[in-house]
């Protein structure tokens, strides 16, 4: 096939095989990172020229195996059948080639070209094991070459290496063997597959051996086109189990390892035994007691590096980007002589959504490069070991507590933050209860109402919100585990990486991809969103568009249609402007504070500029210290920020974003109806409404649970 | 007797997993198949237990420890 311009190699291999490694020395700068349709997982593609001859990789999600019980096997093994590689490169970590043969092995059984590279060749040898890479070549009846990411010479090696072998595409002759009642299985349903096998290009021994392992993908296949029926497997499988004391998956599997372990002996000879340094930092990472210091170290670092420093670059980002599409937007509108309501709507709705969006950028990529580090150095799952008994108490794996601690930051970078847990039913739980950790804007709203009302005791109030919140949070937690989302927990079993330094290049450029992405994913709704909320604010029934008049605007109607609800949480009908600041809310939650300011202000107050004590005095007049209080457990519970909605919308899906935005409104109400009545305002009505309310939203989502999939959410 | 039971430093083979196909496919695909060998490399009651299979150091929940039975060695 060397006559073809383009040659597509498929990287395939475990993870920790130093796949990526290798990938980014043949391709360079030169890669495309994006997602596969519709999953979350990642598309990695890159490009190199060798020889006049130019070559796509794709570089597969790591994974152990082929049989898809998860999103990355799945992506794997359907982009391998689908044909679209002319070769499929395997790649294996020397130091551990018993298990990664494993995967080798049913590459081979599915009979398209295959080659295998041997990675880590240096490691395994300073682990004190010698390979003999011919006579693996041999048994396996494929292409074998040994390669070190580390070694330069080795990058031109393999290049040759794979010129030479894409213009074989070899397919290696090697059948696995099984026991006789297997073998005979397949003889006799094989025959039947063959004109199956042929229309979807797989091999058909393949095919047949993936029904008797109950495969639901050809199982499906084979029982929608009438092949064989239901019964028939069933009863055939059944009789199998009964021989072999055993289901014949776990026999196939058993032959399998029993193939790769067998030629493992035979290739592989440990010379000396040495214990690997990562034991040794992990006596005291992993330490039952030194561990959690070390945890809530690295933790802290995170959310200093995530929210601090990216504080700081938000204010340039914000001021930036207001300059340019709010302001400079605004005045070049002006100039060519658009009308001031046309301008208004340009630069101070959608100019406004783009400033904000820009304003999310620096968290997010903060955020994602603390998360890459932690994954690619390793100690990811080293906190995930030390978070697990104390996560597992709400049935959440220990890795869900990174997202909480960025959530304290910022609500929007730590729903993304997710992303690292592996199935939905985790990432849905934790995005739940990600927005009761109070992030950064709400403190300012704290701030300012405990210094106006609770002068002495501020850092009580603020430190008595944040408790509230987590433990509504875990409370809210428990809830949708037991009743939304039950079903098996996520067991923790997974693979403990090597330590390694993070790789500088790998991790800028997945970073960059990352907020790229949260860009077109996030940002269109939240610039919709902003836009809606200019047209509310500077638009009144009375005299028609006037942005400066924001008392009349709709926004207001709406704020003093709306009061009464507040009525439960100590808000008076004549104190609209709270329920308006709540609006606004909507848009940013420090934007609460400015709010109440401009529309103090307007109805012939002095203003509520913080430093005065003149204006604190405002907003003593409006509220009493009780729902002064109530007000803030609102403000710290009620919907999150349009823009952590929209990112719970497109990491999940709408209705979901939607559900949580509610729920935590009316838990909003609920909690701070609670505390006003109980404090003050003793209304037995009240405080049954919110009983009641809490006892229909368990109704509700038990309701939900019940008509939700389970298995769905687990794979 | 159950994984969780066995103490670190001591080796172990698999007997039976007791768990659905999603279960039993996590540990076939990281080489805990009946017949394989453990070791507990680390093992307290405040967390999970992480072994070595086949050179790879595998961490695995108290939770699923329980639903693997091994003979020890």
């Amino acid at each position: 096939m060397s006559n073809k311009n383009n040659i597509t190699l498929a990287f395939t291999g475990n993870p920790n095989c130093g796949k990526s490694s290798l990938f980014n020395a043949l391709t360079g700068a030169k890669q495309q990172i994006g997602n596969w349709p519709g999953v979350t997982v990642e598309r990695v593609e890159g490009q190199y020229k060798y020889k006049e001859q130019n070559y796509n990789i794709v570089d597969l999600p790591g994974i152990y195996s082929l049989s898809p019980s998860s999103e990355d096997e799945k992506v794997s093994r359907d982009y391998v059948l689908s044909r679209k590689a002319d070769l499929v490169v395997n790649i294996l970590d020397s130091s551990n080639l018993a298990r990664n043969m494993y995967l080798t092995a049913q590459l081979i059984e599915m009979k398209v070209p295959v080659v295998v590279v041997l990675n880590m060749m240096d490691l395994a040898e300073s682990n004190g094991l010698q390979i003999d890479i011919e006579h693996l070549s041999a048994h396996l009846k494929c292409p074998v070459i040994g390669v070190s990411a580390t070694n330069q010479n080795d990058v031109p090696r393999l290049k040759d290496f794979l010129d030479v072998n894409t213009s074989q595409l070899p397919t290696s002759p090697t059948i696995l063997k099984y026991p006789n009642e297997i073998e005979n299985l397949v003889n006799k349903w094989m025959v039947s597959l063959e004109n199956k096998a042929r229309e979807l290009s797989i091999d058909s021994r393949w095919m047949t051996l993936r029904l008797i392992e109950e495969d639901q993908w050809i199982t499906s296949i084979v029982t929608d086109a009438e092949i064989l029926n239901k019964d028939e497997i069933t009863t055939e499988l059944k009789h199998i189990k009964q021989i072999l004391n055993e289901t014949a998956d776990m026999v196939i599997a058993d032959y399998v390892y029993g193939a790769v372990n067998g030629i493992n002996r035979e290739v592989v000879k440990r010379i000396k035994k040495v214990k690997p340094i990562s034991d040794i930092v992990d006596s005291v990472v992993m330490h039952p007691i030194l561990g959690v210091p070390i945890f809530f170290a690295v933790m802290m670092l995170v959310f200093f590096v995530t929210i601090e420093i990216g504080n700081y670059f938000v204010d340039w980002f914000d001021t930036l980007a207001g300059i340019v599409f709010v302001d400079g937007l605004g005045s070049l509108l002006t100039a060519v002589g658009a009308p001031e309501i046309v301008s208004f709507f340009i630069a101070d709705g959608i100019g406004a959504g783009i400033q904000m969006v820009i304003s999310f950028i620096p968290f997010v990529s903060f955020m994602f490069l603390m998360l890459s580090l932690l994954e690619d150095s390793g100690y990811m799952a080293r906190a995930a070991f030390v978070m697990d008994k104390f996560m597992g108490l709400l049935g959440l794996p220990g890795k869900a507590f990174v997202p909480m601690i960025v959530g304290f930051g910022c609500t929007v970078p730590a729903i993304l933050a997710t992303r690292t847990l592996d199935n939905k039913r985790d990432r849905m739980i934790t995005i739940f209860m990600v927005p009761m950790m109070s992030c950064g804007a709400r403190l300012p709203v704290y701030a300012l109402f405990a210094a106006a009302f609770f002068p002495t005791k501020t850092g009580l109030i603020v430190f008595s919100l944040y408790m509230v919140g987590i433990l509504v949070a875990v409370l809210s937690g428990f809830l949708v585990k037991v009743t939304m989302f039950r079903g098996e927990p996520s067991h923790l079993i997974m693979e403990l990486p090597r330590y390694h330094v993070p790789r500088a290049k790998h991790i800028l450029l997945h970073t960059w991809a990352r907020v790229l992405d949260f860009i077109r994913r996030a940002g269109q709704v939240i610039i919709i969103a902003v836009f809606i909320m200019s047209i509310f604010s500077s638009l009144s029934f009375g005299d028609g568009f006037n942005p400066d008049n924001v008392t009349e605007s709709i926004l207001a109607a709406a704020g003093r249609f709306a009061t009464p609800l507040f009525s439960s949480i100590g808000i008076s009908n004549d104190n609209w402007p709270a329920t308006v600041g709540l609006f606004t809310g909507f848009f940013a939650k420090e934007s609460v504070v400015g709010t109440l300011n401009a529309i103090y202000s307007q109805l012939g107050n002095i203003g509520i500029d913080s430093a005065s004590s003149a204006g604190l005095s405002v907003l003593k007049s409006y509220f009493s210290p009780a729902a002064a209080y109530a007000y803030l457990l609102f403000i710290l519970l009620y919907m999150p920020c349009v823009a952590a909605v929209s990112a719970a919308m497109k990491e999940i899906s709408v209705s979901f974003g939607l559900l949580q935005a509610l729920y935590l409104t009316v838990v909003a109400w609920i909690v701070s109806t609670l505390f006003y009545q109980l404090v003050e305002g003793h209304d037995p009505i009240y405080i049954g409404i919110a009983l009641g309310l809490a006892a229909l939203i368990i109704a509700i989502f038990t309701m939900i649970g019940k008509s939700l999939p389970k298995d769905e959410l687990t794979a | 007797m159950s994984l969780s039971e066995l103490e670190p430093g001591k080796c172990a083979i698999v007997e039976s997993i007791l768990g659905g196909k999603y279960l039993r496919q996590k540990l076939v695909n990281l080489g805990m198949i009946p017949g394989s060998e453990v070791r507990v490399i680390r093992a307290n009651k405040m967390g999970p237990m992480v072994l070595d299979v086949q050179g790879s150091q595998i961490m695995i929940g108290q939770g699923m420890a329980k639903r693997i039975n091994v003979k020890q060695k």
